[in-house]
C-alpha cells in the first residue's frame, strides 16, 4: 500500500511538471528560480509522500509544498527577484497572439499581491475547486472566499470594464 | 473581459526543456534511494518483531505480578483484562479487498465491578461501530458502482476496481486495571479515510477514564499551553509544516483553539496522556492525524 502511494505521488508529479513550473515562475519571475523551486518541491514531496493522508487531494497537497517552496525562495533571493514583470509575459506573445484584452487582464493578475495572485492563478488557470485550494494554501475556506473576492476587486479597479 | 480571459497566455507560457529532464532524474534518483530504504526498514521490521515478542513476555509478566498484588490486597482477585483478536477476516476478491482484525477485551473471570458487563458493552459498542462502519463503505461503494454504469461506464473500464477497508487495532497501554485501546476503521478507492476510536478503561472499576481523571481538574488549561508550545515549536523547526491559525495562517478563524472533555486521546506506553486530533480539523489535509503528548496520566 506504501508503493501504490509512492507511485501516486510520481504520477502526480510527472503529469503536472508543467502546472509547477508556471506557478513557480509566477514567484521567481526569471527561469532558474522557477526550476531551482520546482526541483525542491519535487525532492520534498518525494521525501515526505508518506505524510499524505487523502490521496484524493495529491494535487493540492503537491502545490501546497510547491507554495511554501517558492515562498522560501523569495525570502531567500529578496534582493535579486525582478521587481517588474520582465519575465512575466513575454511580450512577443503578447503581440502574435494576443492583441485583445487578454493580455491586459494576464498582466494584471500578475500584478496583484503573492497571496491574492495565486489564489487567482489555482482557480481560473489551473482550475482547482475553492476547496482544493484551501488544502493547498493551507488557508480555511472562507479565508480564500475573501481573497479571491478582495483579488476580483483589484482586478475590477485596475481594469474598469472586467466582468466578474 | 474576463480573469479567463489570461489563461491561454498563462497555458502558452514557455516551458524549458530541461524540466521534463530534471524531473525524471530526480524520481529515478530517488526510487534507487527508496530501494536501499525498503531493505533497511525490512531490517528494523525484524528488530521490532523481536522486540514485539519481548512484550509478550512481559506482559506475561505484568499480569502475574497484578494477579499477586490482586490477591494481597483486593477482596476481588482478578480483574486481569486481555485484549484480544475475536474476529480476523480477510478478503481480496471481488469489489473488495478486507483486512479485518476486530479486538475484544476479555476479562479473565468477569471480576470487575459489574461482573463482567462492563467489558460486554464495551465489546458490543466495537463490534458496532465495526459492522456500521463496513456497511455504510460497502453501501457507498455498491452507490458509486451502480452510478458508474448507470452512467454508461463499461466492465472494461470499471476494470475490477476494488474498495479497500481495513479495521484494526493497536493496544497503546496496558497495565492492570488500565487499558488504553485504539480502534481503526479505514475505507479506500476515490478517496481514502480513517476513523479512530480510542477507549480508555479503568477494567476493574468498570468506568471510561476522562481527561480528568488523568490530568487533573485543570486538564484544558495544562492540554492547551502544552499543544500550543508543541505547536509553535514544531513550527519553528520545520518550514514544510504549517497548522490552521498560526504563523503565515494566523488570520484565518480556524485552528486550534482548545480541547474539551469529549476530544479523543489515549495513554502511550510510557503513561503519557496523548491528545489526538483527525486530520484537518487542525491542520491542513498533508499534514494528516495529530498527536500531542501532553502530560503524564496521573493512574
Amino acid at each position: 500500500m506504501k508503493d501504490r502511494k509512492y507511485e501516486l505521488v510520481v504520477s502526480c508529479i510527472t503529469e503536472n511538471q508543467n502546472s509547477l513550473y508556471r506557478l513557480a515562475l509566477s514567484y521567481a519571475k526569471e527561469r532558474e528560480g522557477a526550476l531551482d523551486i520546482v526541483q525542491n518541491t519535487v525532492l520534498k514531496a518525494l521525501k515526505s509522500y508518506t505524510g499524505l493522508r487523502d490521496e484524493a487531494a495529491v494535487r493540492s497537497w503537491l502545490f501546497r509544498i510547491l507554495v511554501n517552496e517558492a515562498v522560501r525562495y523569495i525570502d531567500k533571493n529578496k534582493n535579486e527577484i525582478p521587481s517588474s514583470d520582465e519575465a512575466f509575459p513575454e511580450p512577443e506573445y503578447r503581440e502574435k497572439a494576443f492583441e485583445n484584452d487578454a493580455g491586459e487582464v494576464y498582466e494584471a493578475v500578475m500584478g496583484l499581491m503573492p497571496e491574492l495572485r495565486t489564489i487567482v492563478i489555482l482557480r481560473y488557470y489551473e482550475e482547482l475547486s475553492l476547496s482544493e485550494i484551501a488544502e493547498a494554501t493551507g488557508l480555511n475556506l472562507n479565508t480564500v472566499k475573501t481573497r479571491l473576492y478582495t483579488a476580483h476587486r483589484r482586478l475590477k479597479e485596475k481594469l474598469e470594464e472586467v466582468e466578474i | 473581459m474576463r480573469i479567463e480571459d489570461g489563461k491561454n497566455i498563462y497555458g502558452d507560457i514557455e516551458i524549458p526543456k530541461e524540466l521534463s529532464a530534471m524531473v525524471d532524474g530526480l524520481i529515478k534518483k530517488d526510487r534507487r534511494k527508496k530501494a536501499e530504504r525498503k531493505v533497511i526498514f525490512m531490517i528494523k521490521r525484524c528488530a521490532a518483531a523481536a522486540a514485539a515478542a519481548l512484550v509478550v513476555f512481559t506482559a506475561g509478566l505484568n499480569t502475574s505480578q497484578a494477579f499477586a498484588e490482586g490477591a494481597a490486597e483486593l477482596p476481588v482477585i482478578g480483574a486481569i483484562a486481555r485484549v484480544l483478536t475475536v474476529r480476523s477476516y480477510h478478503q481480496d476478491e471481488g469489489d473488495y479487498k478486507i483486512d479485518m482484525e476486530v479486538p475484544a477485551i476479555e476479562d479473565s473471570n468477569s471480576a470487575d465491578a459489574s461482573g463482567g458487563e462492563f467489558t460486554s458493552l464495551v465489546n458490543a459498542e466495537i463490534e458496532k461501530i465495526v459492522d456500521d462502519y463496513t456497511n455504510e463503505a460497502k453501501a457507498e461503494f455498491e452507490e458509486y458502482k451502480e452510478a458508474f454504469f448507470a452512467t454508461g461506464g463499461t466492465e472494461e473500464e470499471w476494470a475490477g476496481r476494488q474498495m479497500d477497508i481495513i479495521v484494526d487495532y493497536d493496544v497503546k497501554y496496558q497495565k492492570s486495571p488500565i487499558l488504553s485501546l485504539e480502534l481503526t476503521t479505514a475505507k479506500g478507492w476515490v478517496a481514502a479515510s480513517e476513523e479512530r476510536h480510542y477507549y480508555n478503561l479503568n477494567v476493574l472499576e468498570g468506568k471510561e477514564l476522562k481527561l480528568e481523571d488523568l490530568l487533573g481538574d485543570d486538564y484544558i488549561n495544562i492540554c492547551n499551553a502544552e499543544i500550543d508550545r508543541q505547536i509553535k515549536d514544531q513550527l519553528a523547526n520545520d518550514e514544510s509544516l504549517s497548522y490552521f491559525g498560526y504563523g503565515d495562517n494566523e488570520l484565518t478563524d480556524a485552528g486550534f483553539r482548545t480541547i474539551d472533555e469529549n476530544t479523543d486521546f489515549y495513554i502511550n506506553s510510557d503513561g503519557q496522556v496523548v491528545i489526538v486530533f483527525p486530520e484537518y480539523s487542525i491542520a491542513p489535509g498533508y499534514m494528516g492525524w495529530r498527536e500531542f503528548a501532553v502530560g503524564e496520566a496521573k493512574l
